[in-house]
């Protein structure tokens, strides 16, 4: 049978915050603004407002992403064991995991970003194992731009993924057009950027974390 | 003995052009502006103006090339003896005269006017070698700081993408451009253009390799 085998390359998760979720991490950042912990010398975005999160009811804030980094060790667990032809011998028996007992460690932190219009980041990967951005409020206008027509490309706002060069049979980057709560998981060393966008008066807030070690019984 | 070998990733090829040449390609960029044959659509640069680029007499086309001809074979010369180093047994070496090369450079050159807050999303370009050149970068846009709350400061700079940042390879690498400065690089190695934020120009050119023949041989991309 003709198969196409595509094991190679990053997986990307992309999930959805629930309404409650939002409104939650919304607070966050509105609280996260007040508190004013500056901390863009340590991050590379040309942008004037970088903030180390405000958070105070950690067991709800862990228990969002804990979710999701369940889904994402599943995900790749299963992908990596279809992959093994039978009898490797090298794949754990799934009964052994106990997904739930998942724990992790979250170094320095989250911090929110306040992007205004010109500002961006440049090509950048992160620290850590596995890194997330959470779009926490992403205005509508943002999507609807539309710089020049002169142009076969137009991504504002959008963030870019780059891996490796894009010949036939690979693609080398992926663009993603954020919305409000938009959840994205990726391993750390994948290399993105934020493009600017034009228009002013709105700003374009997300979260950012890095995933330092994370470990399930049965697993690490 | 202690060996470390880079035999691997793209070569970036950094040329400077002399005081004439770049006069020369500057009459070109205020020609094509005047021209102004917009291109933009065929391109992914957040520019307004990407113009093709116009040559008002077939003496200045002779004149750009030859500034052309002698950077492409050393790119092609150098590429050749590096990689032919790499061999237990190295093959017959070339002969790398420059009327033996010849270059085809597709649908040709155009020229970015980039103003504040434009840039160039990552892309990689057609063709088998590709290039920029710098027709004029305002000296006042590298030094400029946007915030001083970052630890990146990259007003209008050009950076290649290959790869992640691991202990041993280098997954991007930043250039600073200055006028006159001539980049030649594989056409698949990505890169993007950083916005700046003040009132001037920074004019660039760029343009395709599809092929080049070396000693009657023809050497192409071959995706």
């Amino acid at each position: 049978m003709d198969d196409f085998i595509r094991p190679y390359g990053p997986t990307i998760f992309h999930g959805k915050l629930t309404e409650e979720e939002i409104t939650y991490i919304q607070t966050v950042a509105d609280e996260t603004l007040k508190a004013n912990k500056r901390i863009g010398k340590s991050l590379v975005g040309i942008m004037k407002d970088h903030m180390e999160a405000h958070v105070t009811d950690h067991k709800k804030f862990l228990s969002m992403i804990r979710t999701r980094l369940i889904s994402y060790a599943k995900y790749e667990h299963d992908r990596r064991k279809a992959l093994t032809f039978e009898g490797d011998g090298i794949v754990q028996d799934e009964s052994e995991i106990d997904w739930e007992s998942m724990a992790f460690n979250l170094g320095k932190g989250p911090w929110i970003n306040y992007q205004k219009a010109g500002e961006y980041q440049p090509c950048h990967q992160h620290v850590g194992e596995i890194s997330a951005v959470v779009y926490i409020d992403i205005p509508e206008e943002i999507a609807q731009e539309e710089y020049t027509k002169d142009s076969n490309i137009n991504c504002p706002g959008q963030i870019e993924f780059i891996y490796q060069s894009g010949d036939i049979g690979s693609v080398g980057s992926h663009k993603f057009i954020p919305r409000t709560g938009d959840f994205l998981l990726f391993p750390s060393a994948l290399k993105h950027i934020a493009y600017p966008f034009h228009t002013k008066d709105v700003t374009r807030i997300s979260m950012s974390f890095n995933i330092f070690d994370w470990s399930v019984e049965g697993k690490r | 003995m202690t060996q470390f070998l880079r035999p691997f990733g793209p070569t970036v090829g950094h040329f400077k052009l002399d005081k004439e040449e770049i006069e020369l390609l500057q009459t070109v960029a205020e020609q094509t502006k005047k021209h102004r044959q917009n291109v933009g659509k065929t391109l992914v640069g957040n520019i307004k103006d990407q113009l093709g680029c116009y040559m008002q007499t077939h003496t200045q086309t002779q004149q750009f090339l030859d500034i052309l001809r002698p950077r492409l074979l050393e790119y092609v010369e150098t590429e050749f003896d590096r990689q032919n180093e790499l061999y237990l047994e190295p093959i017959e070496r070339l002969n790398f005269d420059q009327d033996k090369f010849g270059f085809d450079l597709g649908t040709g050159p155009w020229i970015n006017f980039q103003t504040a807050n434009e840039f160039n999303p990552v892309h990689s370009h057609d063709g088998l070698m590709s290039a920029v050149i710098y027709i004029d970068v305002p000296e006042e846009m590298a030094k400029e700081v946007y915030t001083e709350d970052t630890k990146a400061q990259c007003p209008g700079h050009i950076e290649f993408m290959y790869g992640p940042d691991v202990l041993g390879a280098n997954g991007t690498h930043t250039i600073v451009p200055e006028t006159g400065d001539f980049l030649l690089f594989p056409s698949g190695l990505k890169h993007t253009v950083y916005p700046f934020k003040g009132d001037y120009t920074r004019i660039s050119m760029s343009f395709n390799v599809r092929n080049y023949s070396c000693d009657n041989m023809t050497v192409s991309r071959i995706n």
